[in-house]
């Protein structure tokens, strides 16, 4: 991807250490906070974050309508919505490269019913899919993972077959199959080593779409369910308190546009650098 | 053209026939919904009671040709949650969603459009920064926080607006600002790229050269080509759109179509789930084929292509 060290602005730098500090901090918050999620307190309900009136020391962020700590609770939502989406996005970023890959290189039969499959996909919305696999198989984090990632993969497989073609007519290729390489040996060390950086540029800006298919699909009830938690999950759960305790819902509402953000603004950077024709379009 | 038509119509037929076949598959996978829907302790009588009742005792086969010819009667069985005609239940909630949709629809164009456009002409004027921060405002804030972030302060701080239900006009402002944004924003930013991508080509130098005034150069040579690919993506953002309105309604406790589903999938409620499958993928597939019968209007070279 040719991006020189010296060359990452400050700001976009700030912006990669603070989501590598939100993975990191929610990949370890089982280490920092050992508990059990289903674990409550009754006397404890309701409590303010420390910095407002009534708060306590012992609740930095206060405590949600079972008493539970609201911030520990906040590092392992991101972790679930986190990982959920990650995992999604491995699971769609390489069933549709190499449908592309595939596709772009064979046409055929399998050209044709890979594009059929994806102008299927296209004519549902993600999300009414979500609910169909949702009440059909019912929900947990296996089944999340893949929806977004069998929901998520056209746009790869079309990146992916578009860029192949492109590849196909180029010299290097017609030589190296001029000199007998193997049709592996083209697929992997030709092809996909020549479309990796728009694939994973691509990926980057997906990841946004993803961590919001999943935190929408938790608030509606049908993603993660209790006790155990996820960001969507959260402020769903913090609606039934906002006039007394806004917090609940606004503080994970807030994390969810923070990481939404950052993910989208290094992705759109990363791609400025790839392509500089396309900046500010 | 007409050759074009009938290759297009068939294909959305068959892409319609597809899901609704794909969706009676997967609802038969998980078994037998008298296992959900009763008690467990309920005896075989009551079971199979309950199994005929809902039409589940007759082979396969025929149920997925009375599933199909629902089509055209229209009689898609009874829901298993509310033990009424799926029809009926769609028919009350459906003059809501669609009033939302139509209303959203219409004004994400009628304001994505043109801020595109004044935005791209005016390129990095304050008003085009302006309208592209608030587009991306759009696209990372999700709706169902948009709409608890209206909630809490339009209607628990200021008291001004309802936060649920549909009775007046007042209870639609909400519900229609949180679906609307977003696509205002998509709508705005895409026609931005698309309008600058025009902008920079030659033959708009040529039209200049010929003697037309800026306003016919951009609102009548460079607008034209560049609605091409807005049209197509207006078509496809209409399926995002509905998929918006699941959430939207489900915050505002709207009783439309996206929370009847919401519910049905929590329930397992298969027919309401396949009857609403249904409605959208005609409806997106629909509007698809529309749009793209419409590049001919755009486009008289892609008309003669016909």
């Amino acid at each position: 991807m040719r991006i020189k060290s010296y060359s990452i602005p400050t700001f976009i730098l700030v912006l990669i250490i603070s989501f590598l500090l939100i993975v990191v901090l929610s990949i370890l918050a089982p280490v920092f906070f050992p508990i059990d999620l289903g674990a409550t307190k009754l006397t404890a309900r309701l409590l303010p974050p420390s910095f407002m009136e009534g708060g306590k020391a012992e609740f930095f962020l206060g405590t949600d309508n079972l008493g539970r700590d609201f911030m520990i609770r906040l590092f392992y939502g991101t972790r679930n919505s986190l990982f959920i989406a990650f995992a999604g996005l491995v699971i769609s970023a390489v069933l549709g490269t190499l449908l592309g890959v595939l596709t772009g290189l064979y046409k055929g039969l399998l050209d044709s019913i890979v594009s059929f499959l994806v102008d299927v996909k296209l004519s549902i919305p993600s999300l009414i899919i979500s609910i169909v696999c949702a009440s059909v198989f019912g929900s947990s984090k296996l089944i999340m993972i893949l929806i977004i990632g069998l929901t998520g993969y056209p746009s790869f497989t079309r990146l992916a077959r578009g860029q192949t073609i492109q590849l196909k007519e180029a010299n290097f290729m017609e030589s190296s199959r001029a000199l007998g390489a193997s049709k592996l040996r083209i697929v992997f060390e030709h092809v996909l080593s020549n479309i990796s950086s728009p694939m994973i540029v691509h990926a980057t800006m997906k990841i946004s779409s993803f961590i919001l298919l999943e935190s929408s699909l938790s608030f509606l009830g049908l993603g993660i369910q209790p006790p155990d938690v996820s960001l969507g999950l959260m402020v769903s759960a913090g609606r039934d308190y906002l006039i007394s305790s806004w917090w609940l819902s606004i503080i994970p509402s807030v994390v969810i546009v923070l990481i939404v953000v950052q993910v989208s603004m290094i992705g759109d950077w990363l791609r400025d650098q790839m392509d500089p024709k396309l900046k500010n379009s | 053209m007409s050759a074009f038509i009938v290759k297009r119509l068939a294909k959305a037929l068959f892409t319609i026939w597809f899901v609704l076949t794909l969706v009676f598959l997967l609802t038969r996978l998980t078994g037998d919904p008298t296992t959900w829907l009763l008690p467990d302790d309920a005896s075989a009588t009551v079971r199979a009671e309950l199994r005929v009742s809902l039409g589940l005792d007759r082979p396969i086969v025929e149920q997925y040709t009375d599933y199909v010819s629902a089509l055209f009667t229209g009689d898609m069985g009874k829901s298993y949650h509310y033990l009424r005609p799926v029809g009926e239940l769609f028919a009350e909630r459906a003059g809501p969603t669609l009033t939302l949709a139509a209303i959203s629809f219409a004004l994400a164009i009628l304001f994505g459009v043109p801020i595109g456009i004044i935005a791209a002409v005016n390129r990095n004027s304050l008003l085009d920064r302006f309208t592209m921060g608030i587009s991306i405002a759009g696209y990372t804030i999700p709706s169902f926080v948009f709409g608890i972030l209206m909630i809490f302060l339009f209607s628990l701080q200021l008291r001004l607006l309802p936060s649920g239900g549909m009775s007046t006009p007042l209870h639609y402002i909400m519900p229609l600002l949180t679906l609307t944004v977003d696509s205002v924003a998509n709508i705005a930013r895409l026609t931005r790229s698309s309008m600058l991508d025009v902008l920079r080509q030659e033959y708009l130098d040529s039209a200049r050269a010929k003697g037309a005034g800026e306003r016919v150069v951009i609102y009548k040579h460079a607008l034209r080509n560049a609605l091409i690919p807005v049209v197509t993506v207006i078509g496809l953002h209409l399926g995002t759109m509905i998929g918006g309105t699941v959430v939207v309604e489900t915050v505002f406790a709207f009783p439309g179509i996206g929370s009847l589903l919401v519910t049905a999938a929590q329930y397992r409620d298969f027919p309401v789930i396949q009857y609403g499958v249904m409605i959208v993928a005609t409806t997106v597939i629909l509007v698809n084929l529309l749009v793209d019968l419409s590049y001919g209007l755009l486009d008289p070279r892609i008309r003669d292509n016909f």
